[in-house]
């Protein structure tokens, strides 16, 4: 099936537009659920994620901390990852 | 309890206070994993050349990049690696550790130890792939490498600095002449470094115990990928030896790196390609595998002074099949480099080692760095040699030839006898010149064909044992000046006429 090109150039950009908007939005992973007021608190020390949209997802292997994603950009401060980083200190030291 | 509480308190004082310390880091996902090239999601603003790190704790490296995905070069076990896995870019490009502690040791690409030992550490990481130096840095190459091997020393002289193919068919000695050459630089204040790409294991053992019982592993380094290890290893091996040998052209020392050999890095960056889709050009090579050869070969330079005044000579391999010079890679490599050493089966089975082919082999820029000593003796052979080729095929028709073709033609058969030279047993310069001066004053004449070896050893004994003073003058002068030529000929006189036909 041929598409008309007027039409697929309209789809063309409300896909960028749609990945675009998907890659704006900011993950926020932690151990439970976090009320509103939590996410709000902890938006408020990244100024740069101050304005996005915020999802909150539960991921129980982080033991502990939350992780933020946006995009292919990620902030990683969950126990998960210090214990990781202190095995490989640990490792690498000796 | 006074002591817990206030360090409670100083916990909660410092927790309120603390500037979250973060770091940003650039993730992405593995979507597909072929052999040994992972193609990734994500990773948006990771650079071309830099190090990713898999969950798995294995590394790779970013040698392709498309619209939405990045493909990455594993370098290490890929079978560890899962689909959907996290991956970090680290933020440098591929770099290896380098140091003085290198000399002597077996290394893998990553420059990690190959052969047992500590571990090595790093005074500098040198970035594996870097852009040659350019024109304003560079010095015309002048000063000799010797390789100890007469034919390569009289006829394609090799400079510091220079890049010299070695091309031939499957076991014609291409490995030995640059083991040879690696073998001759003791003393020489030459640091070398014998990079193995896609060889077999146990050549690399061999090679190493071989420069161990040579004493050349005291100035050596041996930068390994093995037949086994992926092909991506395969791939960096080559740009892994020119880092190191960098670190030590910046501290201004003369350094010969070989790479045994180029065929099969070829081939295995043809492999990398093929599974990054890349499209395919003649003989299934990818449209840059000239580049891949071209900026490899063109980092081996030699510095002006005043950029610390080292040099790197390159002495590639080429492998041919059936000797086919005009296959895609060797062509390639032979316009890149600065002359080649062409090696051939049929002068190997011949007897005749090294098997080099004369009429083919040349070298572009070593001339201008032959020590006088040894212009005013190879002159002469290359026309005594060339004139013996054309006529040797022209007298196979004639039965009576005149005096001058009979000598021409004595001459020629003599020096070619005089040519080879065994495997590991590398001349000084002054013992090179002394043989080659014999052959040129006409003491071979009289030697019978079947005894110039003979005379030749001989000659190079009583040299070792009674003629060091005319060596020595030899190397030191740098020419054959009349008075040495005076020392030398009743010297070889002497031995001479224990050879002369009855």
């Amino acid at each position: 099936m041929r598409l008309d090109p007027h039409v697929k150039e309209r789809l063309k950009k409300t896909f960028t537009e749609e990945l675009i908007a998907q890659k704006e939005i900011v993950t926020l992973y932690s151990t439970y659920s976090l009320s509103e007021s939590e996410i709000k608190s902890i938006c408020a020390r990244f100024p740069q994620y101050a304005t996005s949209k915020v999802e909150n997802k539960v991921d129980s292997t982080l033991l502990g901390g939350v992780v933020i994603k946006c995009g292919s950009q990620i902030i990683d401060l969950s126990i998960r990852n210090a214990l990781h980083l202190l095995k490989k200190q640990l490792y690498e030291s000796n | 309890m006074k002591a817990i509480d206030q360090y409670l308190e100083q916990i909660e004082r410092e927790i309120k206070n603390s500037k979250l310390d973060y770091k940003t880091d650039e993730v992405g996902t593995v979507q597909e994993l072929r052999d040994g090239v992972a193609l990734i999601a994500g990773l948006d603003k990771a650079g071309f050349g830099e190090v990713v790190e898999f969950a798995s704790g294995v590394k790779g490296y970013i040698i392709d990049m498309l619209e939405d995905s990045v493909g990455v070069i594993v370098l290490g076990d890929y079978l560890k690696i899962k689909s959907g896995e996290q991956v970090k870019a680290l933020n440098y490009t591929l770099s290896v550790p380098v140091s003085e502690k290198l000399m002597g040791r077996t290394v893998d690409p990553m420059g990690m130890p190959l052969d047992g030992g500590d571990p090595l550490p790093a005074d500098v990481w040198n970035p594996v792939e870097k852009v040659a130096p350019s024109v304003v840095y560079r010095k015309p190459v002048n000063v000799p490498m010797q390789t100890g091997i007469k034919s390569i020393d009289a006829l394609f002289p090799i400079g510091r600095g220079q890049r010299e193919l070695i091309i031939g068919d499957r076991g014609t000695g291409k490995s030995t002449i640059a083991l040879d050459t690696i073998i001759n630089q003791k003393g020489q204040d030459v640091i070398c470094i014998y990079c193995g790409i896609g060889q077999k294991n146990s050549k690399i053992a061999l090679v190493s115990e071989l420069l161990k019982k040579q004493g050349a592993m005291d100035y050596s380094i041996i930068v390994s990928a093995s037949s086994s290890d992926p092909a991506s290893l395969q791939y960096l091996a080559p740009y892994t030896a020119c880092a190191i040998a960098e670190f030590f052209m910046a501290k201004g020392k003369d350094v010969l790196v070989v790479y045994d050999d180029l065929s099969k890095h070829a081939w295995a960056y043809r492999q990398v390609s093929l599974i990054l889709r890349r499209p395919a050009g003649r003989e299934a090579y990818p449209g840059d595998i000239f580049y891949l050869h071209s900026r490899l070969l063109e980092r081996a330079c030699r510095l002006e002074d005043s950029s610390g005044g080292g040099s790197i000579t390159a002495l590639p391999v080429i492998e041919t099949l059936e000797g086919d010079v005009s296959a895609y890679i060797p062509t390639n490599v032979i316009s890149i480099t600065d002359g080649q050493i062409f090696l051939e089966t049929d002068l190997f089975n011949a007897g005749i080692r090294p098997a080099i082919n004369i009429g083919i082999s040349v070298s572009r820029v070593g001339g201008n760095a032959q020590t006088k000593a040894m212009k005013q003796v190879a002159g002469r052979l290359k026309l005594d040699l060339a004139q013996y080729r054309e006529m040797a095929a022209f007298s196979q028709f004639e039965s009576d030839l005149d005096e001058e073709t009979k000598k021409l033609l004595n001459r020629g058969a003599k020096v070619t006898q005089l040519m080879k030279q065994d495997k590991n047993k590398p001349y000084r310069l002054g013992e090179e010149i002394i043989v080659l001066w014999a052959a040129n004053k006409g003491y071979l004449d009289l030697v019978p064909a079947t005894k110039v070896t003979d005379f030749e050893n001989e000659l190079v004994k009583a040299v070792r044992l009674q003629g060091e003073k005319i060596v020595l003058a030899i190397e030191k002068e740098k020419v054959v000046t009349p008075h040495i030529e005076e020392l030398l000929a009743p010297f070889v006189k002497q031995v001479a006429d224990g050879f002369i036909e009855q």
